[in-house]
């Protein structure tokens, strides 16, 4: 799809001078283009470091030449001066430019790795696993957006980081992250299913057969894998299976009943006993669920997973029963967006 | 017989009233996950952990709703109260979202309370907060402001939970 980057308007973005319409815009498309996301980073990283300049007083023989000068002719200082404060001007030009780029090269530097065996903090590189399968622990240090706690027995790979995307990739054990960053920066691999950060602090975990399990502890995160998608808010977990992606998410909290259904029909054993233990079971909370099957589920059965879902809440105003049984995408996300001030 | 009509009468005319005045109450500050403010309305430029989505419903001047909040903490038993800062995401229509603020140690209840224009009305809503997340089940959404005490029995309930 054709698409127009916004790097023109990120300056005005980032001092909060742009129309709402047109801040919306641009914020839509930077959860989608890594390079204008890299683009503001830039910016804000700028900013940031004009901001912590100081004003430092000049030296009293600057002042004493000021005052020569001053006692000289009009024409002299007209002259003089300007060469100057324009000489001036470059040099602290070049110290910012030369700061901005030796720090930001830092940032972008290889990843930084506690291991707790040893205690010792090393910079290692993209490519290198991190192993406590010796039954240490160790803790990766994200950049400046948080750090991921690696468990024993866990064996994950530092991947690629670029000014849009930092990436690990777990194949077997658990990591806890806790990242603070604007969505889609941070990502993790695994066998079965690709964990892409929205804000949020979460567990995965990967066993030896490749099938792992999220669980969201704050904010919230997308498991993908092949188009398919799960979303997972606080609260909640979702299972991933080698070949089959993400499974469909539920609340850590929904009736017993109601999980053993999910597991059964995400296994694909019972599934039609499964649907009708999940629609009879489920809370206002637990549409979470219902809203993931509803794409799921074969088309004879949307009716009655739409029928439950709207039960609880009815669709906004604009989204109608037909757009949502033939999966209308912008009608999905519109009810989605309701259904979560139940989540 | 015609002063029990008359008394019949005017029990029934305040219950009307009592009715539509109850009904102008339906305000209420519901608060939800962050799913709920979509990516692309929660994306900031200076992002950092949003806790959850709040909003103000039943209101048909929503656009002059202000929800203003404060942290109702206690930490090693001293009790603790901080003004929070609720980030504008949808301000015509009273919706916002709140970020990490309050200390990580301790336990926390926020106190959200707004007021609406028309109807007339306000109302409250008690957050339990525990590890970046608000706990849902003990959280109460309530249509009068809330009261000391029911602020008081809030913490003091999400302290004992944890304890």
């Amino acid at each position: 799809m054709f698409t127009r980057h916004v790097d023109r308007s990120l300056s005005r973005y980032h001092d909060g001078d742009l129309p709402t319409a047109q801040r919306q815009r641009v914020e839509a498309h930077l959860t989608s283009c890594g390079r204008c996301r890299a683009a503001l980073e830039e910016i804000e990283f700028s900013a940031k470091l004009v901001r912590q300049l100081t004003a430092v007083s000049a030296p009293p023989s600057v002042w004493n030449g000021i005052d020569a000068a001053s006692a000289g002719s009009h024409r002299d200082v007209g002259r003089r001066f300007p060469l100057r404060w324009a000489a001036a001007c470059a040099v602290v030009l070049v110290i910012v430019s030369s700061a901005y780029w030796w720090t930001r090269d830092s940032r972008v530097g290889p990843w930084e790795v506690a291991q707790t065996r040893d205690g010792i903090s090393r910079r290692m590189t993209s490519g290198e696993w991190v192993d406590t399968v010796d039954g240490s622990e160790a803790r990766i240090i994200v950049g400046a957006l948080g750090t991921v706690a690696v468990a024993p027995g866990t064996r994950v790979r530092l991947g690629e980081i670029t000014q849009s995307e930092y990436r690990l990739a777990l194949a077997q054990g658990t990591i806890s992250a806790e990242i603070v960053a604007p969505p889609r920066l941070f990502i993790v691999d695994t066998p079965a299913s690709t964990v892409v950060d929205l804000g949020c602090a979460y567990t995965v975990t990967v066993g030896e057969d490749g099938a792992g399990q999220l669980r969201m502890t704050s904010g919230w995160a997308a498991l993908e894998f092949k188009g398919r998608e799960s979303l997972v808010p606080a609260g909640a977990i979702c299972r991933t299976r080698p070949g089959a992606g993400p499974g469909t998410p539920f609340f850590e909290d929904a009736p017993a009943a109601l999980k053993q259904a999910v597991d059964d029909f995400d296994e694909g054993t019972r599934r039609e006993q499964a649907l009708a233990v999940i629609i009879r079971e489920a809370r206002a909370r637990d549409t979470l669920t219902l809203w993931h099957l509803l794409s799921r589920v074969d088309k004879s059965d949307r009716a009655r997973v739409y029928d439950r879902i709207a039960a609880f809440e009815p669709p906004p105003a604009g989204v109608s029963r037909s757009q949502l049984l033939t999966l209308d995408a912008d009608a999905l996300r519109k009810w989605r967006e309701e259904l979560a001030w139940k989540w | 017989m015609s002063r029990i009509r008359y008394l019949a009468g005017a029990a029934a005319a305040v219950a009307v009233v009592a009715a539509s005045a109850s009904a102008g109450t339906m305000f209420r500050i519901e608060i939800g996950s962050p799913v709920a403010l979509g990516v692309n309305k929660f994306f900031k430029k200076n992002d950092k952990k949003v806790v959850l989505a709040v909003r103000a419903v039943v209101c048909q001047d929503l656009a002059n709703v202000r929800i203003t909040g404060t942290a109702e903490g206690l930490v090693a038993g001293k009790r603790q109260s901080l003004p929070i800062m609720l980030a504008a995401v949808e301000p015509a229509e009273a919706i916002y979202a709140i970020h990490h603020q309050w200390p990580a140690e301790g336990a926390w209840v926020l106190h959200l309370k707004g007021a609406c224009g028309n109807p007339r009305a306000e109302a409250s809503t008690l957050v339990a907060v525990s590890k970046g997340t608000f706990i849902r089940e003990k959280s109460e959404v309530l249509r009068e402001p809330a009261t000391k005490k029911q602020i008081e029995d809030a913490v003091a309930a999400l302290a004992r939970s944890q304890s």
